[in-house]
């Protein structure tokens, strides 16, 4: 009886204006997390339901839609987004990076370059950078709007005397606009360099955490790194994809009887770079 | 050779909910009105997890869900995301509910009296006793009272509250604040917490609320009112603007006394209260909140306004078993990438350490 009654979007409408009002916000304070009301979702809460939201709330007949999940397209989640998304909107799908206007992901950025026009949407599950060092709600706002993130230095500053780097491996804080620090949800820090001057529209998504931020097009976003410290991403040198033979992109570590062998994490990477050989 | 098995992805899918489904496929042979009737208790608290009054759906979903209560109350949520809201219904004066129990235990008499009702607290929890339970008739019609009138009985507390000796919380709110339409910031307004607790898991503020009572915390609380019972929903009608009641609800309601304090508006000392208010019949889920909002709002107790449950923070962020059911369960999900990432910062940490 339900089922047949879902409109476009899955929402209602004023769900929807409420999540683009928010978003809106977003855009217009680049880094600054926008609390919303984030309604409950068909699918659980920590699995996607911020970037969900979003895609919802944005989506409209005219987009092509990609969902990569560890940079990976047939990953069982992105299938089961995928899927919802379509089942309540209808609109076109496709694996292929150029050819989306609206790639939802979770912890990654697509390998292949973002283009104008284009939106990524990054599903999180943390989005206040301070929770570690500060977990009171009030004195985080506090500390965002002036500018303090003394304990995100010190914290820095006491891993890496201790272990020569931060031991922050994903979600490595990035200042946006030299104004607010951010965490760009659990993308690995080879994919932190990909956030700055990006010519797509960055959008992040908490719905868990009730929370929506954003990136602009072509803003400035830099990894919180010491002057005497080269920002380290995780090192792949002298390694290729055994199935395509890329090299310069990120890498699945895949442990078999054989021995170690590594993968593209990017799927529809991989399989063009295939096809190109 | 991980890429073909994750492409197998949409097939495996299929396959595992297929699998579910069958598993649970006797469930078919259980009626709604026997889940709803006869279960009622389950569906309560899906309605109240959910937030949504929805016996049907409730039955439904309990269904779906192979009697799992959490992912019951997940499915009346996620249908309650495709509903439009069309407006706020009347207060409800928990007064004017038609009463099926209502006691104190605060005062061996009270104006309208202890009305016990029909009570698990009573029953000895023994299998073998159930059968001698249900042999007996029950003397009369129970369920005659509620074909009478409802009666207007005031809280056991009303009382106090005519010798102004309890404390009245300063309310800054000009109406309640929604949390389905807006997320709060901090300073919590009593009305969102509120709201919070009563969608909130009833095992997660009873944790909570039981740290308050027995060590972390200082709230002795004495149940000043507790009833259940039918509330009328009234709602205005969008064209005549008049008053048209909707339906009845099953509603519970308890109002708990903590100590005294300095009261900060004249600084005399009263009697703090806390409120605790829910869908469906459920007295744990009731109390607890009511404790919790003693907590939170009269933190002038021995240890302060430190202890967990006195803390919004942990309150709000933690009691909604839809969200932290669904992210304990999302560490299912891969995790290679960030994993991935891990390994590489652990490898490069050792080998910093190594030189030293």
């Amino acid at each position: 009886m339900t089922e047949n009654r879902i409109t476009y979007g899955f929402f209602d409408e004023d769900a929807k204006k409420e999540i683009r009002r928010a978003t809106l916000k977003a855009v217009a304070l680049p880094g600054y997390i926008v609390p919303f009301a984030s309604r409950e979702m068909p699918i659980a809460r920590g699995w996607g339901t911020g970037g969900l939201q979003i895609t919802l709330a944005i989506i409209t007949e005219d987009d092509t839609l990609k969902v990569i999940d560890q940079g990976c397209d047939g990953s069982v989640n992105a299938v089961n987004i995928r899927d919802f998304i379509v089942s309540v909107t209808g609109v076109d799908e496709t694996l292929a990076t150029p050819e989306a206007t609206i790639i939802q992901t979770r912890h990654r950025v697509p390998e292949y370059p973002l283009r104008e026009k284009q939106t990524l949407i990054y599903q999180v599950p943390y989005p206040e950078v301070l929770t570690t060092v500060e977990p009171d709600t009030a004195r985080q706002k506090q500390m965002h709007a002036n500018i303090d993130y003394a304990k995100l230095w010190v914290l820095l500053y006491e891993d890496t005397s201790q272990y020569g780097d931060s031991r922050i491996s994903s979600r490595y804080p990035v200042q946006v606009n030299d104004h607010y620090v951010m965490d760009p949800s659990p993308i690995p820090k080879f994919d932190i360099p990909k956030l700055g001057d990006n010519p797509a529209l960055q959008l992040f998504g908490a719905g868990r955490e009730k929370r929506i931020y954003a990136i602009p097009p072509y803003t400035k976003v830099a990894p919180l790194t010491f002057s005497d410290r080269d920002f380290a991403i995780e090192d792949f040198s002298g390694r290729c994809c055994e199935r395509c033979g890329a090299t310069g992109v990120y890498l699945d570590e895949v442990h078999l009887d054989t021995g170690v062998h590594f993968f593209c994490s990017d799927t529809y990477h991989c399989d063009s770079c295939k096809e190109e050989a | 050779m991980s890429y073909v098995a994750i492409k197998g992805g949409t097939d495996a899918i299929r396959q595992s909910k297929t699998f579910f489904r069958r598993q649970l496929e006797e469930v078919e042979s259980i009626s709604d009105q026997a889940i709803i009737s006869g279960l009622r208790f389950s569906c309560d608290r899906i309605m109240a997890e959910g937030a949504l009054y929805t016996e049907k759906l409730a039955a439904r979903a309990m269904r779906l869900s192979g009697g799992d209560l959490l992912e019951a109350a997940f499915y009346v949520r996620a249908h309650r995301s495709t509903c439009q809201r069309i407006g706020t219904a009347a207060d409800i004066d928990t007064a004017d509910v038609h009463i099926l129990r209502r006691i104190s235990s605060a005062f061996k008499d009270i104006e309208g009296g202890q009305i016990l009702g029909p009570s698990c607290d009573y029953v000895i929890r023994l299998f073998s006793s159930m059968r001698a339970a249900s042999a007996e008739p029950p003397e009369e019609d129970f369920t005659s009272s509620l074909k009478q009138p409802a009666i207007r009985v005031e809280s056991a507390l009303a009382s106090l509250r005519a010798d102004d000796r309890i404390i009245l919380l300063d309310n800054t709110e000009s109406e309640p604040f929604d949390v389905s339409r807006s997320y709060p910031l901090p300073p919590y307004p009593r009305s969102a917490v509120m709201q919070i607790m009563a969608r909130g898991e009833t095992g997660s503020l009873l944790g909570f609320a039981y740290t308050s009572m027995r060590g972390y915390g200082d709230v002795h609380p004495t149940i000043g009112d507790l009833r259940l019972g039918m509330a009328d929903i009234i709602f205005s009608h969008p064209f005549s603007g008049g008053k048209v009641h909707i339906g009845t609800i099953r509603i519970t309601a308890c109002e708990t006394v903590g100590s005294f304090s300095r009261d900060p508006g004249d600084g005399k000392l009263r009697l703090s209260v806390g409120f605790g208010f829910c869908f469906g019949f459920n007295e744990t889920k009731a109390i607890a909140m009511s404790i919790l909002d003693l907590a939170m709002n009269h933190t002038g107790y021995s240890v302060g306004g430190h202890a967990i449950a006195a803390n919004p923070e942990i309150v709000v962020h933690h009691v909604d078993a839809i969200e932290s059911m669904g992210f304990t369960n999302h560490f299912k999900l891969p995790h290679y990438v960030t994993f991935q990432a891990d390994l590489h910062v652990f490898e490069r940490a050792g080998k910093n350490n190594d030189g030293k």
